[in-house]
């Protein structure tokens, strides 16, 4: 599917509505934090507390899993981010650097 | 049909609405829904004697006041039914003096929607008055409300690295919404978010050298509504939250602070904290693990269990009975089944509180 010059890449559960583009950056613990450039989007298999200052950096959350009442979704709603939860494969089918469009509400990203 | 009260009801639809937008399978590190299995009723028969002193020695209000938040007790209260449910040895009646005694308490909290289906009202309205007209609002914009954020997600990592997936509710709660039209104009709502545990050297001796323990943040929202499903973190909006903020306070360690400097440090300290205890848990063996999750579980009524001048911690009973058993990492639900299904099957603890009533 195109979309002004993207292609969908990956659906999940929307879980905090808005738009961001950014980098990939797939994150595992607080290891990841000086790698992990502010506007980036955290991509996760699920966030978990050593993430917070990442994803006080992100410019939008995308996890494997989680439902609209997960970690993930609470916080980035609180964040006014968007996030996209339970895409099952956001760790396997996106990959770091790469550009993409995060739309929370609709729970799809795009890579651009 | 026999009679029950109408309260299982409305904790059943609470916890259902509540289990349909959560991942259970995601829950971790320790099962502890597997655990509660291995109990066999040692912390309901705990629970049991603190209620036999606490009704007869003190005031419901006294017995509230000793629960962190309704939150904490809707949770625990579910917990106890699990652990009731699967107990091979039931005791019918002290079961249900547990359940009724926790409930009147619940209700007391909570006089308006106590199981919390859409709504978290566990602050009395004169506090709310006092609270709007009392408090040193910051006006709100889109950068305040965005640092807002950033300390709620520090102050939620803090608890959730020291009360992991099953207990966070011990310090984290969200309240409302209360109508604040009266101060701030047509459509404004008040929601304070409340961290009241972040520090407690008797469950987490590491914790001494936190320098945030308690934390609040006020926020007065325009043209946007929330609502929260049986836990009152389970927040849910409408509307715009970064443009809708129109006031704000923080309050750290019982004071207020003001300044975007003052919160951003107060941020940092709690995002330090988060880092830091994570790496605690984590080096934890399963079964330090295990023990941990039981002190979770009486932790969470410390000042109910000391108001009846018992000691907080697992009894020994807990202790042998969960000794050696296996527990594993990860809950093993991943679906939930029909609301009518949940009601009536023995599978499901429902079916065990409208049992307490043949």
């Amino acid at each position: 599917m195109l979309n002004e010059g993207s292609t969908l890449i990956l659906k999940g559960t929307a879980a905090s509505p808005g738009v961001a583009e950014g980098v990939v950056k797939i994150v595992q613990g607080s290891h990841d934090a000086p790698h992990f450039e502010e506007g980036s989007i955290l991509v996760a298999e699920m966030t978990e507390p050593t993430m917070v200052i990442m994803m006080n950096r992100a410019a939008a959350i995308v996890t494997n899993h989680g439902g609209i009442t997960s970690h993930p979704a609470i916080v980035s709603r609180e964040l006014g981010i968007p996030c996209v939860v339970n895409t099952k494969a956001a760790t396997t089918t996106l990959r770091d650097g790469m550009r993409v469009r995060v739309d929370g509400g609709k729970g799809e990203i795009y890579i651009l | 049909m026999v009679a029950y009260p109408n309260w299982i009801d409305e904790h059943a639809r609470s916890v259902y609405q509540a289990w349909i937008g959560m991942v259970p399978s995601q829950w971790g590190a320790l099962n502890f829904l597997e655990l509660l299995t291995h109990l066999d009723g040692t912390f309901i028969k705990k629970m049991h004697q603190a209620v036999r002193t606490l009704k007869k020695e003190r005031s419901v209000e006294e017995v509230a006041k000793s629960i962190s938040s309704p939150s904490v007790l809707r949770c625990a209260f579910w917990y106890l039914t699990q652990e009731y449910a699967t107990a091979e040895h039931k005791d019918k009646a002290t079961f249900r003096e547990v359940a009724e005694y926790l409930v009147e308490i619940l209700r007391f909290m909570v006089p308006v929607d106590t199981f919390a289906l859409t709504q978290n009202l566990g602050i009395r309205q004169e506090e709310i008055e006092r609270m709007l007209k009392e408090t040193p609002w910051q006006e709100g914009n889109p950068a305040s409300a965005r640092e807002l954020g950033k300390l709620y997600n520090s102050a939620a990592a803090v608890a959730f690295a020291l009360y992991r997936d099953f207990f966070p509710q011990v310090s984290h709660e969200v309240y409302g919404p209360y109508d604040a039209n009266s101060r701030f104009g047509e459509g404004c709502i008040l929601l304070v978010k409340d961290f009241p545990d972040l520090k407690h050297t008797e469950l987490w001796p590491q914790t001494h050298s936190f320098s945030i323990g308690t934390l609040k943040i006020f926020q007065i929202l325009q043209g946007v509504s929330f609502s929260c499903d049986w836990i009152g973190m389970h927040s849910r909006y409408e509307g715009d939250l970064i443009n809708g903020l129109r006031a704000s306070a923080v309050m750290a360690n019982g004071q207020f602070v003001s300044s975007p400097e003052e919160i951003k440090k107060v941020r940092g300290a709690l995002e330090h904290a988060a880092v830091e205890h994570s790496s605690v848990y984590e080096k934890m063996s399963i079964d330090e693990w295990i023990i941990k999750t039981l002190e979770w579980e009486c932790f969470q009524f410390i000042n109910f269990f000391k108001l009846a001048g018992m000691d907080w911690k697992p009894t020994k009973e807990m202790l042998e009975n969960t000794k050696g058993k296996p527990v594993p990492l990860g809950v093993s639900v991943d679906s939930f089944p029909p609301f009518e299904e949940y009601g009536t099957n023995p599978e499901y603890e429902i079916y065990w509180l409208k049992d307490l009533y043949q």
